[in-house]
């Protein structure tokens, strides 16, 4: 990479400095653990980016010609604006916990780890007002029209059950960072964009 | 700035905002208070004003000028939500597969002709 690159990258892409991160780093994991700093208290009328619908029929193309496919309530990851401009949207299926025990044994290290969102592709939820804790699955993304989503949310073969607050909003944005935006390894040669 | 000049502020904002208050806490612009819920609704709430200010929205409470602070983008960003998870890891080998077995034991099978 050119230096003169490097110098706008630079302008362009000013990093953190450790004070600040560590400020925001204490503002946020200081609540995260607590529901009502994730969950709104009530469901908003408009659904939003992280809001969890009920009854979702989540399909994996799975090897040859074979899909596996189950209903679970999913989470909304497209934009809330998308779902309003946007003729499909992105919805990541959610596991109820008890999943994972059924999986690891009941491993508490394991159950550990994915508490507290140390999983790359999973976002843990907390449970609140009724709905159970879940596990959003990243790597499960499926498209879904708009209209479809809509429709089963008026014909209530589904239900809105949560939406996030502005805190959990913004872990949730955290975790969507991590996975998908976050720095590849020096072992990931590309070519240079200026030489 | 102080708790009383923000407890009017609705909250809103996006990621950006989060970004520049970062700036703003480091610089000692903003400060926590005890006038609002908890800090992190601090820095929600002044990331509007700064939102405000930029758009020269008039409702703005407090005025905090360009060179208190600097625009910091999408690096910083990655950067701090990275470091909020320093044990961020994979599932395993063991821990993929005990997942994968349970969606073949549970799921549906079907097929689809495209």
């Amino acid at each position: 990479m050119s230096k003169e690159f490097v110098e706008v990258l630079k302008e362009l892409f000013p990093p953190f400095s450790n004070t600040t991160k560590e400020n925001l780093k204490k503002l946020i994991t200081k609540h995260a653990e607590n529901p009502s700093f994730i969950f709104e208290s009530s469901i908003p009328q408009e659904i939003r980016q992280g809001d969890i619908v009920t009854n979702i029929p989540f399909q994996t193309l799975y090897e040859g010609d074979e899909y596996l496919g189950k209903r679970l309530s999913g989470m909304m990851i497209s934009t809330t604006c998308d779902f309003e401009h946007e003729k499909t949207v992105l919805f990541a299926p959610g596991y109820d916990i008890d999943v994972f025990k059924e999986c690891f044994g009941e491993d508490p290290d394991k159950l550990r780890d994915l508490r507290n969102n140390a999983i790359y592709d999973k976002f843990y939820l907390p449970a609140y007002l009724g709905v159970s804790e879940l596990i959003i699955d990243f790597n499960g993304i499926n498209s879904f029209s708009v209209n479809y989503i809509k429709e089963i949310i008026s014909k209530k073969t589904s239900q809105r059950v949560s939406s996030l607050a502005q805190n959990g909003y913004y872990y949730l944005l955290c975790k969507l960072t991590v996975h998908f935006l976050r720095p590849e390894g020096n072992e990931i040669l590309r070519s240079d964009i200026i030489s | 700035m102080n708790g009383a000049m923000l407890v009017d502020i609705v909250y809103s904002g996006t990621y950006l905002e989060t970004a520049v208050i970062g700036k703003l806490l480091e610089q000692g612009v903003v400060t926590p208070s005890a006038y609002l819920p908890n800090d992190f609704d601090i820095v929600l709430a002044a990331s509007n004003v700064l939102r405000r200010n930029e758009l020269n929205d008039s409702t703005a409470s407090i005025e905090i000028k360009e060179e208190n602070y600097n625009i910091i983008l999408e690096n910083g960003w990655i950067s701090f939500a990275v470091s909020l998870f320093p044990n961020a890891r994979y599932f395993t080998e063991g821990e993929q597969e005990a997942f994968e077995g349970y969606k073949r034991k549970h799921f549906k099978r079907f097929k689809l002709n495209l």
